[in-house]
């Protein structure tokens, strides 16, 4: 079995170990992973603003630079869902059915992993306490709530903590964040309000940019939890 | 009706530095909300009723003008008057026709949203007549000067010693904060008007096509009261409340109170077919609905935003989106409020006044999760962006930005150029573990870019692996 | 009229965007959804359960002990002056043998009123006082009660004022048994079925009128009621 990579900008720039850490659990699990090294970016933070004709040309690239791959894996839900979008884009005629391939063939990591794989101990050991926050892409776009509990679960060590509120949202929105950043971190607060009350060293998720905002009012407001990639959990031995 | 540019960010500004209306807003929303969990968590085929609920509601939708035509039928024949109106003007200039024919002066009013938006109170009030609000929340917020803050809760941002400061600065008479005394003390003083009205006027949550029937649905009893002992009822509705059949109305029903208010069924289900009949011995003697459009039938243009109508006002995306929770309804600057206010904004009140109001969302869909008739709420914020950006309603920084940010993605090498660019930036900005952003930054710290992004590093990734 | 033919007109114009014409769901998908086996031996327990869970009362009692078990709860609960119609009395003639006087008047310290000859509170003042204002008792019959929710369905005709299930401070419906139906779906059913049209109003009451608008604190009798009792008839 082969997995094309598809590594988020976010990953790419910010959090690499992410993306390695990626490669690692796949290919412990014995597959063979591609990484087209071609690729850029899904074209979310066009679309999520409304440039959909930006976001259609970004979509074109990856439709084009994905459209021979076997199975797509991501460590990130929200570019998996806007790529599962992309058939509604105004995508030229004659890329229409690798389009559908593209989008019917792409998983998020956890996703991958138990749906796909049929795995849900991945060998690995993280002697922490961990609270898992819900992206809400993950959880509303593709269904996925129970994947990646069950992976957590099944990591040696790891003491589970379930926080107040887990699937709601931290306010990272792409350029919402941006646009209304006071608005944004109230909501962020909120969330960092019930990772606080759960007392656990890390906190976990399966998108970067939750990570990113959830790690940004951490690192700010002083507070010891650490974020992590639920990839690089996986990948711990 | 022409509307000012809503100042979102503003609203917004203040709202987060309203440390008590922030609190009350989101204790208010998480007791409805664990309010309905208990409800809908008893009923096993919710999501039966959902779906089935969301079909009946398309096609009606997608048959309106037989609907339209089928309610106006059978209420005519039912002996009820119906008024078409295009807009909040020609509305309210039918209610006034219609309150001179009858001397009305003394008004009362149970609650409806549809009344709110065409600014029915304000306009008769400064024609001389005297309008008085009589649901609980609803008479709060008139007295205070105030516009609701929420479809079903609309003194939900005040406190309970606010709201008696200014009951006793109303009444001259010392109010004391506790609820129930509150209340009891309201009732009398609208007891005696209702019992004096010349007329009423109320919404309609649901009208029956098949048999001419309004259903209003309540759980004080001042719209029981609005509707009965004045001579003359007047119900306004737009034209997304029709439904077929009787036995529609039965489902919407069940998932009404129990999206709204976390109740298996409201205090009080009125359905009116008629004026009062030969030899009734109370009831109006005339009843007068008016059906309005007020921009809603430009919604049945685009195939993308038609399932807005489908709403049945229940106001439970308000009580899980995490905007609304933060910020309370006065934000968005009108009377619809939260992810279904964000949706009407822009095609009611025009994308130049409210270019904002779809962007007011993280996307985050819990809106969509909880909707009894399945809109799929934040996919319509997100289309309506579009049209947003098609109208060139953003400013020309941002579409510079994007452009160019798209140019830089679209080719391999340009996509290098710019994460070495960011890499540079980070060095020079970046103390340590932290760079300063800004924007950002104010409240957030952000990480420095990567030594080396994932895609320099992956063929280091590949020695290590061993291939 | 120029308004209704542009707003049908715009209504309709954009209604043919769709070729899909997807029917209307039928009445029995709808059925299927809202009805289940309901056991008829448990009907009127779940139906009280209901209503006290919205602040309701239930007092089972038989045809024949009617009139002592109203009166012994209109002395239970303090009640002064209880408005019904003569209609009532036809219906349960011991009531009549046991409480009232032919027009009214008292029984002890219960004042009677008939809503057929007292004056409604909106007839011009002419003599004496606005009597059915003064009532804190109202007493009506009903259509059906709802073990789904407790609910009662009440309508309007002309032997029963709407009024007297709304001004009083107290509601009292007397039922008999066989009015029992498990859902709602069966109370619009019965509602379609009603015979010579539908009357002016009908109205669901689940409970006592409440409100949560002060900080979601939970206050009864608002405006309408805040007390409400069943009198059930058995056998």
């Amino acid at each position: 079995m082969t997995a094309s990579l598809f590594i988020p900008c976010l990953v790419d720039l910010f959090f690499p170990e992410t993306g390695i850490a990626t490669v690692k659990v796949l290919e412990r699990l014995g597959v063979r992973v591609i990484y087209p090294s071609e690729q850029t970016c899904c074209g979310q933070p066009a679309f999520n603003t409304g440039y959909r004709r930006e976001a259609t040309r970004l979509a074109v690239r990856f439709v084009r630079i994905f459209r021979d791959a076997e199975y797509i894996v991501a460590p990130s839900g929200s570019c998996v869902s806007m790529v599962k979008m992309f058939p509604e884009l105004d995508i030229p005629a004659s890329l229409h059915e690798d389009a559908a391939h593209v989008s019917s063939h792409i998983y998020e990591l956890s996703e991958f992993l138990v749906n796909v794989l049929k795995t849900e101990d991945v060998g690995a050991a993280f002697p922490h306490t961990v609270t898992y926050h819900e992206s809400c892409h993950l959880r509303r776009e593709l269904g996925v709530i129970d994947e990646p509990r069950r992976l957590l679960k099944h990591v040696r060590g790891l003491s589970l903590v379930e926080m107040e509120n887990a699937d709601l949202c931290c306010g990272f929105g792409g350029t919402f964040a941006v646009k209304f950043p006071l608005l944004s971190t109230a909501m962020g607060e909120q969330k960092v309000r019930s990772i606080t009350a759960a007392n656990v060293e890390y906190v976990t998720a399966g998108d970067s940019g939750c990570l990113l905002q959830i790690g940004g009012l951490l690192s700010r407001h002083g507070i010891r939890t650490q974020p992590i990639h639920i990839a690089e959990i996986l990948s711990s031995d | 009706m022409s509307v000012d540019l809503i100042d979102i960010q503003k609203n917004i500004r203040e709202a987060l530095r309203d440390l008590p209306l922030r609190t009350a807003v989101w204790k208010a929303t998480e007791h409805s909300l664990k309010k309905r969990e208990g409800v809908v968590g008893e009923v096993a085929n919710w999501e039966e009723l959902r779906t089935l609920a969301h079909q009946i509601r398309k096609f009606t939708i997608d048959h309106l003008a037989q609907y339209l035509q089928e309610f106006e039928r059978s209420a005519t024949a039912n002996g009820m008057k119906v008024h078409w109106a295009q807009d909040a003007n020609e509305s309210v200039s039918i209610v006034r026709t219609i309150l001179q024919q009858h001397n009305a002066k003394h008004i009362v009013k149970s609650k409806s949203m549809t009344t709110e938006e065409i600014h029915l109170n304000a306009l008769l009030e400064k024609d001389g007549y005297s309008v008085v609000e009589t649901d609980l929340g609803e008479y709060i917020v008139q007295l205070a000067g105030e516009m609701p803050s929420h479809i079903t809760a609309p003194a939900l941002h005040k406190s309970r010693e606010a709201i008696a400061e200014l009951l006793t600065k109303k009444f001259h008479e010392p109010v004391p904060s506790d609820p129930a005394l509150i209340a009891s003390i309201v009732r009398r003083r609208l007891r005696d008007l209702f019992l004096s009205a010349d007329a009423g006027i109320s919404g309609v949550n649901f009208a029956v096509a098949e048999t001419g029937t309004l259903c209003i649905v309540e759980n004080e009893g001042n719209a029981r009261f609005t509707i009965t002992l004045p001579h003359v009822h007047i119900a306004i509705m737009g034209i997304d409340k029709v439904i077929p059949r009787m036995a529609d109305l039965a489902l919407f029903l069940k998932l009404l109170p129990r999206s709204a208010t976390g109740q298996r069924m409201t205090s009080y289900v009125s359905l009116i077919s008629s004026p009062r009949q030969t030899n009734d011995p109370d009831g109006p003697e005339e009843i007068h609905i008016i059906i309005l459009d007020n921009g809603r039938s430009s919604l049945l243009s685009d195939s993308s935003l038609r399932q807005v109508l489908y709403c049945i006002r229940c106001g439970a995306c308000l009580n899980t989106c995490p905007v609304y929770r933060q910020i309370g309804g006065h934000a968005y600057g009108w009377v619809y409020q939260g992810p279904i206010g964000g949706m009407l904004a822009p095609v009611m009140l025009g994308f130049n006044t409210t270019p904002l109001h779809p962007y007011l969302s993280s996307l985050c869909g819990a809106c969509a999760e909880i909707c009894p008739v399945k809109i799929d709420i934040h996919h319509v914020l997100l289309y309506e962006r579009s049209l947003v950006v098609a109208q060139r309603r953003t400013s020309r920084i941002e579409r510079i930005i994007l452009k160019v940010w798209a140019w830089l993605m679209s080719g391999r090498w340009r996509y290098a150029f710019s994460t070495r660019i960011a890499q540079l930036l980070s060095t020079i900005f970046g103390k340590g573990a932290k760079v300063y952003l800004p924007v950002w930054g104010q409240t957030r710290d952000f990480p420095p870019a990567a030594k080396k992004t994932f895609h320099q590093l992956y063929r280091k990734v590949r020695e290590t692996s061993g291939q | 009229m120029k308004s209704r033919e542009e707003i049908l007109h715009r209504v309709s114009m954009n209604q043919s965007l769709r070729a899909e014409h997807a029917g209307l769901p039928d009445r029995d998908e709808i059925r299927r959804l809202l009805t289940w086996e309901v056991d008829q031996s448990v009907l009127i327990e779940r139906f009280a359960d209901e209503l006290q869970s919205v602040g309701g009362a239930v007092i089972r009692t038989t045809e024949k002990n009617i009139a002592d078990a109203l009166v012994s709860y209109l002395r239970s609960v303090g009640a002064k002056c209880v408005l019904l119609s003569e209609d009532m009395l036809q219906t349960w003639v011991d009531l009549r043998q046991r409480l009232l006087a032919p027009s009214g008047g008292r029984r002890g310290t219960v004042e009677f009123l008939y809503s057929d000859d007292s004056r409604s509170p909106r007839d011009p003042i002419s003599d004496g006082a606005r009597d059915q204002r003064s009532a804190d008792t109202g007493i009506t019959a009903c259509e059906a009660l709802i073990a789904e929710t407790g609910s009662v369905l009440i309508k309007s005709s002309d032997i029963q004022p709407r009024l007297t299930s709304l001004l009083p401070e107290r509601h009292v419906v007397i039922a008999r048994s066989n009015q029992l139906i498990g859902t709602l779906w069966e109370a619009f059913a019965l509602i379609k079925k009603a015979e010579g049209g539908l009357p002016a109003a009908y109205t669901l009451v689940t409970g006592v009128s409440q409100t949560a608008d002060i900080e979601k604190v939970l206050v009864k009798g608002v405006h309408g009621p805040r007390e409400l009792c069943v009198i059930l008839l058995e056998g």
